[in-house]
């Protein structure tokens, strides 16, 4: 019994190691060759699991040739456009100009119920709102509406927006963050400054960030949240 | 990409250290163990009981011994049913039983063969 838990903990490490070494692809994105892989994976590595019999070298070998064959198609994939478009596919145009693309839709072996589904859930209720859609290698549909169906950006408005870049956390559970605090290019002891003007300290504060404006937004520990200018927008490097 | 490319060669470098690792000790192992049972079955043509019971108690201590990087390796299942026959070899010295005596150490050579045979790189294990 013993040897099963600890069999179940190790094999669990190493499939966390070998999702973490695929990529963050992995995790939201699969492609044919991904997708294959996860579901071989759950079965080679279940089998030393359950059974103590089998030794625990007969589960991780397989997963590591698995990992290399991974990384090989992978590098090639980067390498090698035909590489790329025979392993994964190529994304297809379903709607152009406003007009289904039925010929293309047969070619993908797609219902018309289908590519409403997924117009659905790229947020478009009406199909003939769409002025192109594109079915992406892994399988999802990207929607766009025409250039007279969308709203106009800041830039055809003429507005200057100004940069809008990630803002810092300064501030998470109490706990100054040290790396962010100097990519901002200050420090705890100027945090420190500027809470205590406010009658707070960092321990005091849940969540602290610094936008690209210079604004600070404070959420407290009882609940309040505060919002005010803490560098002025030209000091902001980031 | 440079990562990628170097985490895949190091897992595939280790991986075949690992194979080949594996080939070459099992193989140690079974070749010893294979010539100890072939040792053990002239002995009792010759008409030594006593030399063949001790060599399957050598052949029995052998394998305990080695049964600790073997089960890292192989089957716990296939081990195991070497290790039975051996006791078996054992009961049948004990009792001068020679015609199941003679079966089990065919047997003993069966099941070193068959582990032999899993673990070898060869057409019949690919397809």
């Amino acid at each position: 019994m013993f040897a099963l838990f600890f069999r179940g903990m190790a094999l669990y490490i190493v499939m966390i190691l070998l999702m973490r070494g695929l990529g963050k692809r992995q995790l939201g994105q699969f492609q044919p060759y991904e997708f294959a892989m996860t579901i071989l994976l759950a079965d080679v590595i279940s089998a030393p699991m359950e059974s103590v019999s089998t030794p625990l070298l007969h589960g991780l070998l397989p997963v590591a040739a698995m990992f290399v064959v991974h990384g090989v198609i992978t590098l090639a994939s980067l390498k090698s456009d035909r590489v790329r478009a025979f392993v994964s596919g190529k994304p297809a145009v379903v709607v152009s100009r406003g007009v289904i693309d039925q010929r293309e839709l047969n070619r993908l072996c797609l219902s018309l119920s289908d590519l409403l589904e997924g117009l659905r859930g790229a947020g478009f209720l009406n199909p003939a709102d769409v002025g192109t859609a594109v079915i992406e290698a892994n399988g999802s549909i990207s929607a766009f509406a025409p250039g007279d169906g969308r709203p106009p950006t800041s830039a055809e408005m003429g507005v200057e927006p100004g940069y809008e870049g990630l803002p810092m956390i300064l501030v998470m559970d109490g706990r100054a963050q040290a790396h962010n605090l100097q990519q901002a290019g200050r420090g705890e002891a100027w945090l420190a400054h500027v809470l205590a003007q406010r009658g707070l300290s960092i321990q005091g504060v849940y969540l602290a960030s610094l936008d690209t404006k210079g604004r600070m937004m404070l959420q407290l520990r009882d609940g309040g949240v505060q919002t005010f200018q803490a560098i002025p927008p030209e000091q902001v490097t980031w | 990409m440079k990562r990628l490319t170097i985490t895949v060669a190091a897992v595939l470098a280790a991986c075949l250290a690992v194979c080949a690792a594996s080939m070459l000790a099992v193989n140690a192992v079974l070749d010893e163990a294979h010539e100890m049972a072939t040792e053990i079955f002239v002995t009792m043509e010759e008409g030594d009981v006593t030399g063949a019971r001790e060599g399957l108690i050598a052949l029995a201590t052998l394998w305990d011994e080695r049964s600790g990087l073997l089960e890292l390796l192989c089957e716990h299942d296939d081990l195991h049913e070497v290790k039975e026959r051996i006791i078996e070899a054992e009961i049948c010295v004990a009792y001068t039983d020679m015609e199941d005596f003679y079966g089990s150490v065919a047997l003993i050579g069966e099941g070193i063969e068959h582990i032999r045979e899993k673990e070898a790189l060869t057409a019949a294990n690919l397809y």
